[in-house]
């Protein structure tokens, strides 16, 4: 990765196998002044559908490589895609020509009410004909295949039958769609029901795997104590270091962003959070050509 | 009904009622199941409070941030989002903090809400040319009287009862001190504002207006012909007011007597 590069090539061509950053509002003025030497950056589709925001989107996508991440599609809502928001987000694709797509296995709409949040699905045989419909559905209208990513979650329910990585797998098969693997997330819910992470790294499809994903998790207090709640407020803790070493291993070197959501720290410190990525996965490669060599 | 559709109903309900018993199809373990709903409630009701948060800068600053996560909790439940693209919500904070009884003591509220939420309009309304001063002389004479404009996408006509430019711009001063100057200095009692936001994407102009120049915007961008608009206005004043507002890009577009007549159909 060669960031002084950056500022004289136009970001085309796909997402390298290297650490991004999510960019977020309040590192735009820093982040478009210091040019930082990330290789590429990844933002929440929905706040840059308008504004000033998509300004910004667009001197960025100037010379850095950009992802658009959704969050408010709602891939796993019961009464299909709100057809307007799906128009504006095959818009601003379109627009930027992002090297890569996604959403998350979740649902966050019903009824005309958007939620604001990535709510959970009972993994069932109905869900999953559901997400593979709506994933057609958007895949259709963006003209290109998505990312979906494995939610953190808080709960489950009683009737479901398909096991979360399994779940995934069926997606991919059915849809043709490919995987985000949030490292936290399975360490987070992995945490929450008892699961085995090594055993869910080792259950998703490899080769449908085009990002990787890392964030700082907390612990709820109070009545949800045990409970580890994916805020993206802190560093990424040591345990999801060593279990992202551990996805490394098992399905390859990929894109891997760093996010931070809240309490937002001064640009350099998530810079720094992307280096210590992008040497796991310098050292992961180089190990990889070791044993080739050997 | 689909199954899924039904949990999603009954899930998203007890969401946006407090205290509410989760539904029976949630597994509880170490942690009741409760508690993991409400995790899901409070990130709702935290991700769109921060929604507001971004919009009403100002109400939150006048208020203290407490307050305004009340104000946001009451108003989130009773009115969540329609839809995913967040910056077209909570349009009717306004209306809301009208009724809501704890700021009834805080009159001019409601007045800061509407300017806040005209300029959250005008920052992410489409991109739009504005229609120049001289589109006028492209029209016949004879049919100048017959003119309608359309209005440019970012405006918004605020009629305020209260100050509410005045304090806006005072609690939205960055330096502690001289915001604490400025709005010692703010008579509340002052007479209200006809205001006009309206711009780019960068910096969305707030203008104060006269009544006769507010009157006239309202009454164009209402699609009124320019002779019924500018029928109430002194007619020593019409060239200039409107003159005024063409200049400050009240209009997107002019459309003449002519074009209300669709053209004849060309066959073939």
């Amino acid at each position: 990765m060669a960031g002084a590069d950056h500022a004289a090539r136009r970001g085309d061509g796909p997402i390298p196998a290297s650490a991004g950053i999510g960019l977020r509002f309040p590192h735009h003025a820093a982040f478009l002044q210091t040019r930082p030497a990330v290789g590429w950056v990844e933002v929440h589709s929905e706040n840059y559908l308008s504004g000033p925001a998509l300004a910004v989107l667009e001197a960025v996508r100037a010379t850095y490589p950009v992802s658009l991440h959704s969050v408010g599609l709602s891939l796993g809502g019961a009464a299909g895609l709100d057809r307007r928001h799906l128009a504006r987000l095959a818009e601003l694709t379109v627009r930027i020509e992002p090297g890569l797509v996604s959403e998350h296995l979740a649902w966050g709409a019903v009824d005309h009410a958007f939620l604001a949040d990535l709510l959970p699905l009972p993994l069932t045989e109905e869900s999953l004909a559901v997400v593979c419909r709506n994933i057609a559905q958007a895949q259709d209208a963006l003209g290109r295949s998505i990312l979906v990513e494995n939610p953190s979650t808080y709960l489950q329910f009683r009737h479901s039958t398909i096991p979360e990585p399994e779940f995934l797998a069926a997606l991919v098969a059915r849809t043709g769609c490919g995987l985000i693997c949030d490292v936290n997330n399975i360490f987070v819910s992995a945490n929450n029901h008892g699961w085995d992470p090594e055993a869910y790294l080792a259950a998703l499809p490899a080769a449908a795997i085009g990002e990787f994903h890392l964030a700082g998790h907390s612990a709820a207090g109070g009545d949800a104590t045990g409970l580890l709640l994916d805020t993206h407020d802190r560093a990424v803790a040591p345990a999801v270091w060593s279990l992202f070493e551990t996805a490394l291993r098992l399905i390859g070197p990929r894109p891997t962003l760093i996010e931070w959501d809240a309490a937002i720290p001064a640009l350099p410190v998530l810079t720094a959070e992307s280096a210590g990525a992008e040497r796991r996965l310098t050292r992961y490669t180089a190990e990889a050509g070791d044993v080739r060599a050997a | 009904m689909s199954a899924l559709l039904e949990l999603q109903r009954r899930f998203g309900a007890t969401l946006l009622a407090v205290d509410a018993a989760p539904p029976p199809e949630v597994l509880g373990g170490c942690v009741a199941p409760a508690a993991r709903v409400g995790i899901y409630r409070n990130n709702v009701i935290g991700n769109l409070t921060g929604v507001l948060r971004l919009t009403y800068p100002a109400i939150e600053r006048l208020v203290g941030a407490d307050f305004f996560a009340a104000a946001a909790a009451r108003f989130i439940v009773a009115a969540p989002p329609a839809g995913a693209d967040l910056y077209e919500y909570g349009g009717d904070f306004s209306d809301f903090l009208t009724e809501f009884e704890p700021a009834n003591d805080l009159a001019y509220l409601p007045d800061v809400a509407r300017l806040e939420w005209a300029v959250n309009r005008a920052l992410h309304a489409p991109v739009a040319p504005t229609l120049a001063a001289e589109a006028l002389l492209d029209v016949p004479a004879e049919q100048q009287a017959d003119v309608r404009f359309v209005a440019h996408p970012s405006l918004s006509l605020l009629a305020l009862t209260h100050p509410a430019r005045t304090i806006w711009e005072a609690v939205l001063t960055e330096d502690a001190d001289v915001r604490a100057t400025r709005l010692a200095a703010i008579d509340l009692a002052a007479r209200g504002e006809h205001l006009a936001v309206l711009g780019g994407n960068d910096a969305p102009q707030v203008l104060r207006l006269s009544p006769a120049a507010f009157g006239l915007a309202r009454a164009l961008g209402d699609g009124q012909s320019l002779a019924e608009a500018l029928d109430p206005v002194a007619p020593e004043k019409a060239a200039s007011l409107l003159s005024l507002l063409l200049t400050q890009g009240f209009f997107g577009e002019v459309r003449a007597a002519v074009d209300q007549h669709p053209p004849e159909r060309q066959e073939g």
